[in-house]
């Protein structure tokens, strides 16, 4: 798993560039399998059943994570950025960013100012010697990704920056590989600007109007110092599926299927209700037509740092659930 | 053209009282275009045939629509109060307003300064201070000219401040209306779309519409953007400028518009010398939100005229962006047919 995960974070993405990723998905599967791009640069990956009238099964993920724009260039060269999504600013201070050109810089406060959530206080150095350098290098409207890092830790966990996302793309790639359907064509679908409102996921499922759609996503684990929350998910409870967020009540058709599964297979999951978390199941149920959507998440402690840590054995939960949820509807 | 601007800015169309305004454009563009009609929204929507046809849909917008306000309440003194549409209430005190169908004279009243305690001077205004005295000494007399509902546009003249700088309500947009209609009123390269849409100040209500029955795969929108180079702006809050070109965001507070695009746009005007900017700051929303998201998504890109006090009675713009603005859409127009499906 470790491998795959690696692999992906050679592709920083943020909100609006994800096409290194994207491509790379692209290329590694067309040969085999149909893809399908839409207007906001969705790519799905068409497994069919080979039966006419098939039902339609689509799994989502998001490709970016949150990021920067350049707004601003200073006479000396320094830049300026809005975030592109919420990334925690205490969390990147200092970090490394990098242009979908390639082109490496670091952000930093300036001289003097509290560690805010506000980037007026930042700035981006790419050591830039004056404006003309900088703007030939990143000009206005470049986007910056934060670089993600994963690394195999203690107790079969996984950590770094960015591992939410590429976990996610994973899981994909894994049902892409594994999960199999008699009755179904399947579309696997790796969404853009989620970290913007989820607008990828909005006009995803149009074109296809699906009939049934599965959202695999981080959810926040609680199990850290200081934290009071309860009732919510924690690493190793396994595939975890929402009963409600803050602005979606999933499919309780789908969700109980998956809860009946999961314990007949004795797969590890937990049923929670995450009342501050957005998800694209939300905006996918009303595209077009609509559908019945079932979001699942996995437990991820920190998400959105340099220091988002998840539990391999989750992502196989997960993994055997919606395999076996597929090849049953 | 620039007397076609001053004309569709004298129109008074309030979001939702868009009639005189597509009416008039209708009228403008009937000859030059191979089909005119509204949609179920009430957008207007034109299609003219080019040399070529286009290897992608191609739809230019701009909104019909303007800010002003609305009419929630006749008092019994014959006063009128109201609601927004899109326009901060400081700006309004003493503001010359038109209210209704019939433009019946109006001027926006708040206390004097005399009845003003001082701690409360200097104060910025707010709506529940406002209201409209249209000369009406009684309830009953209002409401013989007045009703709850009407739209309330500001009586504002259109004038050159000097040899470029104009001042004119409404300019957000009928400078991008009026960028249209020179578009469809010019030969053109490739068969193309042109939507003249409702409520965009009321949440781009009518490119929701508009989005879903033209389905395009690109789609250009034209529209007026906040200049702050006004006296005490640090320079990299000044969003644009004046007198700097068209300008051509990136992004904005409603959409990440595409990469592709906005690259074409910049290297375009380059190439014919077009004067352009782009926005120092990610602010403001336009039609392109909807655009771009509403069905199976489609590649946005916004030209837009720098506006100074744009949504108040008095915008002032530099004519020579308006001439950049044009020119760089119509650049656009030529090659945007011919760009390929990946």
């Amino acid at each position: 798993m470790i491998d795959i995960i690696k692999k992906l974070c050679e592709f920083p993405t943020a909100p609006g560039s994800e096409n290194g990723i994207l491509s790379y998905l692209e290329e590694a599967y067309s040969e085999k399998y149909g893809i399908l791009r839409d207007g906001m640069d969705n790519l799905t990956i068409v497994k069919k059943c080979g039966k006419d009238n098939a039902k339609k099964i689509m799994l989502v993920v998001r490709t970016d994570t949150d990021g920067f724009i350049v707004n601003y260039i200073q006479d000396n060269g320094y830049l300026r950025v809005t975030k592109l999504g919420s990334p925690i600013l205490s969390s990147c201070v200092y970090g490394e960013l990098v242009s979908d050109k390639g082109v490496h810089g670091f952000l930093v406060p300036e001289k003097g100012a509290e560690i805010k959530e506000d980037t007026a206080k930042y700035y981006v150095d790419i050591g830039a010697v004056d404006k003309a350098e900088a703007e030939k290098l990143v000009p206005l409207g470049d986007i910056l990704a934060v670089i993600p890092k994963a690394e195999a830790l203690a107790g079969g966990r996984i950590g770094g920056r960015g591992v939410g996302t590429v976990v996610g793309i994973s899981v994909l790639l894994y049902l892409l590989e594994n999960a199999t359907s008699e009755n179904c064509d399947l579309y696997f679908t790796f969404t853009t600007q989620d970290c913007l409102l989820k607008r990828g996921a909005k006009t995803s499922a149009f074109d296809i109007a699906p009939d049934f759609c599965i959202t695999v996503e981080p959810c926040e684990s609680f199990d850290v110092p200081a934290s009071n929350r309860r009732g919510e998910a924690v690493l190793g409870d396994g595939a975890v599926i929402l009963a409600k967020t803050s602005d979606y009540a999933p499919s309780v058709l789908l969700r109980k299927k998956a809860e009946e599964i999961a314990e007949e297979k004795k797969i590890p999951h937990t049923t929670c209700v995450y009342s501050d978390k957005t998800t694209p199941a939300s905006v996918i149920s009303k595209c077009g037509i609509g559908c019945e959507c079932l979001a699942v998440a996995f437990p991820a402690r920190s998400i959105g740092s340099g220091a988002e840590i998840v539990d391999s054995s989750d992502i196989e939960s997960i993994n055997s659930l919606i395999s076996a949820l597929v090849s049953r509807l | 053209m620039i007397n076609l601007l001053l004309k569709l800015c004298s129109l008074d169309g309030v979001s939702g009282c868009e009639k005189n305004v597509l009416s008039f454009i209708s009228e403008e563009i009937m000859p030059f275009a191979d089909s005119v009609y509204y949609d179920r929204a009430g957008n207007l929507v034109a299609f003219k045939r080019g040399k070529r046809t286009p290897n992608k849909r191609i739809v230019f917008a701009a909104h019909a629509d303007e800010v002003g306000l609305v009419i929630k309440s006749i008092e019994e003194d014959g006063t009128l109060l109201f609601d927004d549409i899109g326009i901060l209430a400081s700006s309004l005190p003493t503001r010359r307003v038109f209210v209704g169908d019939k433009r019946l004279h109006g001027v926006i009243g708040s206390k004097p300064i005399h009845l003003v305690p001082r701690a409360e001077r200097g104060k910025k205004a707010k709506y529940e201070d406002l209201y409209i005295d249209i000369g009406a000494l009684s309830k009953s007399e209002a409401e013989q000219y007045v009703s709850v509902g009407d739209s309330v546009s500001f009586d504002s003249e259109c004038v050159m401040l000097s040899e470029n700088i104009l001042k004119a309500k409404a300019v957000d947009d009928r400078a991008g209306c009026t960028v249209l209609i020179n578009l469809i009123k010019s030969e053109l390269e490739y068969d193309t779309y042109f939507v003249f849409t409702r409520r965009e100040e009321l949440g781009t209500l009518g490119a929701i519409s508009a989005a879903n029955s033209l389905k395009p795969d690109i789609c250009i929108v034209c529209e007026s953007t906040t200049a702050s180079d006004i006296c005490g702006t640090p320079d990299m809050r000044k969003v644009v400028k004046l007198g700097f070109g068209a300008a051509v965001p990136f992004m904005d507070g409603g959409t990440l518009y595409s990469r592709e695009l906005y690259a074409l746009a910049g290297r375009i005007a380059e190439e014919k010398g077009i004067k352009w900017q782009t926005k120092t700051m990610v602010a403001g929303g336009t039609d392109a939100r909807s655009f771009q998201r509403e069905g199976h998504g489609c590649r946005v890109l916004g030209v837009a005229l720098p506006t100074r006090y744009i949504h108040s009675s008095a915008c002032v713009c530099d004519i020579r962006d308006f001439y950049a603005q044009n020119e760089l859409c119509k650049e656009l127009s030529m090659v945007l047919g011919g760009l390929n499906n990946d």
